[in-house]
């Protein structure tokens, strides 16, 4: 019994063997499992795509989180291209042509590195504007409104103080050069007008209080006539301190004029330094708001939209515009690097890393099994009996093109 | 590792060169009908979701069955593919609960009561 079994088994497949090779079974498992892991994450992304945004919290759109639609539709193209290289490279090993198979490998190994490069300027991207998971400010109320307003103004003095990193070479750094020289010039010269103006006051609060000792020391006056004298006097000590005020006021506008003007004579002469100029402009202004409170202007606060939103948190700000800065600094120059407050940011980050990324581990895979295949044909060790390798390999790539199928419009478009 | 017959055997039911072309360019034109059609409508737009996610199941479908050979395949891979669609939807299904998380979000009637009254 047992010896017509064996025989059995060695003069063909069982009748319980599965009608394909080993090979392609365990590579179609191994692509369902894929489909599952996948599945879970695009699923999980779907779920708090649609679960969370409100009307007040919306979602991040590709502009917000600095994501080029057109770099990812680029990259799908990139991606069909390979399956079409790869596709073409198993058809011309079954007829033989084991050139043009090897040639076809190369081509997707290329077009994989270019999928990869366009990924790493996407990455960088984010990274440079701090879009980062845990790295994203949300929420501006409470204590994040202040530390925001800091993050912005480290990031804004690191701008003006490296204007290089903002595209301003040569010419345009001397300019900036010459332009904060000039500002400290005029600062020095308006502290010495405010030197000067404290000593007027002091000189005329000494006359004043000369006044009034003689005043008071005067035996002669009866006490009517000393209250008139001493109310003369009060009112001329108010009118001194009313002139100081002004002059100083004056003072403070004459020289923020003077830099106002040569600010924009600046920006007149040497386009590239506007965001530069910008940037240091908006930093004056937060230094005049103080720590404690929020520089509107910039982060693009819209207090009529969320009045009433949460009173006991909105200490400092009663509402924000999610959708980052509308008006301001950051819609002016798109590519500052200032970081948004973008509502949802570490969520969007964490979903848009761990979906590209896994799907970046698996192209990179991918190209380790072309290098493999082309090293074997280096080697001259490639041949048309390896037509069942490249139709797996091709299976795995053709899969990871379909990820990156349903990721595009996930995460670039809807 | 291979078996030269099995091979064999699927590549006689493969498609062309020719078919390989007309899948691609479809391919290609399906990007960049979605690519459009997200220009042109406006932001959140449902009409638009539908397309896109409709052209983008067109696309996945043209490449597993074409590219992949599932048209040719289906008979001899169907047992493992039934079970992991299956699996697949489930999942989803298990996942929908996780959708009222939003209601935590901007929603008076979910605050949390003030400690301090």
């Amino acid at each position: 019994m047992a010896h017509a079994v064996l025989e059995e088994v060695e003069e063909g497949p069982s009748p319980m063997a599965l009608p394909l090779f080993n090979g392609k079974l365990a590579m179609w498992l191994f692509l369902v499992t894929e489909i599952m892991f996948f599945t879970g994450l695009i699923g999980t992304y779907i779920i708090l795509r649609n679960g969370t945004p409100t009307t007040l919290h919306p979602w991040p759109t590709p502009h917000d989180v600095h994501l080029a639609e057109w770099m990812g539709a680029v990259n799908t193209f990139v991606l069909i291209c390979s399956s079409l290289t790869v596709v073409l490279a198993h058809h011309a090993l079954g007829k033989g042509n084991v050139k043009f198979a090897t040639q076809m490998i190369a081509v997707t190994l290329a077009l994989g590195c270019v999928f990869l490069v366009i990924k790493a300027f996407e990455y960088q991207a984010k990274f440079s504007h701090g879009i980062i998971p845990g790295h994203i400010f949300e929420k501006l109320d409470g204590q994040t409104g202040p530390r925001f307003q800091r993050h912005v103004d480290e990031q804004l003095k690191e701008i003006v103080e490296h204007p290089e990193h903002n595209g301003a070479t040569g010419d345009a750094a001397k300019a900036w050069e010459t332009f904060l020289a000039d500002v400290k010039n005029i600062k020095a010269e308006g502290d010495k007008e405010k030197a000067k103006l404290d000593n007027r006051l002091n000189a005329d609060k000494a006359g004043l209080s000369g006044k009034h000792e003689k005043l008071e020391g005067d035996a002669n006056l009866k006490g009517e006539e000393k209250e008139k004298q001493s109310r003369t006097l009060a009112a001329e000590e108010t009118k001194l301190y009313a002139d100081f005020e002004k002059d100083v006021q004056a003072n403070n506008k004459t020289v923020a004029d003077k830099i106002e003007a040569k600010r924009k004579e600046l920006k007149g002469k040497q386009p590239t330094i506007g965001a530069v100029a910008d940037s240091w402009a908006v930093l004056q202004l937060s230094a005049n708001l103080g720590p404690k409170k929020l520089n509107l202007e910039l982060v693009g606060i819209d207090t009529e939209r969320h009045k009433g939103v949460r009173p006991q948190k909105c200490d400092l700000v009663e509402g924000y515009k999610p959708q980052v800065v509308e008006e301001g600094l950051l819609n002016k120059y798109e590519d500052l690097h200032v970081s948004h407050a973008i509502s949802f940011g570490n969520l969007w980050a964490s979903c848009y890393f761990v979906m590209t990324g896994f799907h970046a581990l698996h192209v990179i895979g991918g190209l380790v099994i072309f290098v493999l295949i082309l090293l074997m044909a280096w080697r001259g060790n490639f041949h048309r009996r390896h037509e069942g390798m490249v139709e797996l390999t091709g299976l795995y790539w053709h899969f990871v093109d379909i990820v990156w199928i349903f990721l595009f419009p996930l995460l670039y478009l809807v | 590792m291979t078996d030269p017959h099995g091979s064999a055997e699927d590549h006689a039911h493969g498609p062309s060169v020719q078919a390989y072309l007309v899948i691609f360019g479809a391919l290609c034109v399906f990007t960049l009908v979605s690519f459009v059609v997200n220009a042109l409508f406006p932001p959140h737009s449902m009409t638009a979701l539908f397309i896109i996610l409709a052209v983008a199941v067109c696309k996945a479908t043209l490449v597993v069955m074409y590219f992949m050979h599932l048209k040719y395949d289906w008979p001899k891979v169907y047992f493992i593919m039934v079970p992991v669609v299956i699996l697949a939807v489930m999942m989803m299904i298990v996942l929908l609960p996780d959708g009222v998380v939003g209601w935590h979000f901007d929603n008076p009637l979910m605050e949390a009561p003030n400690p301090n009254p």
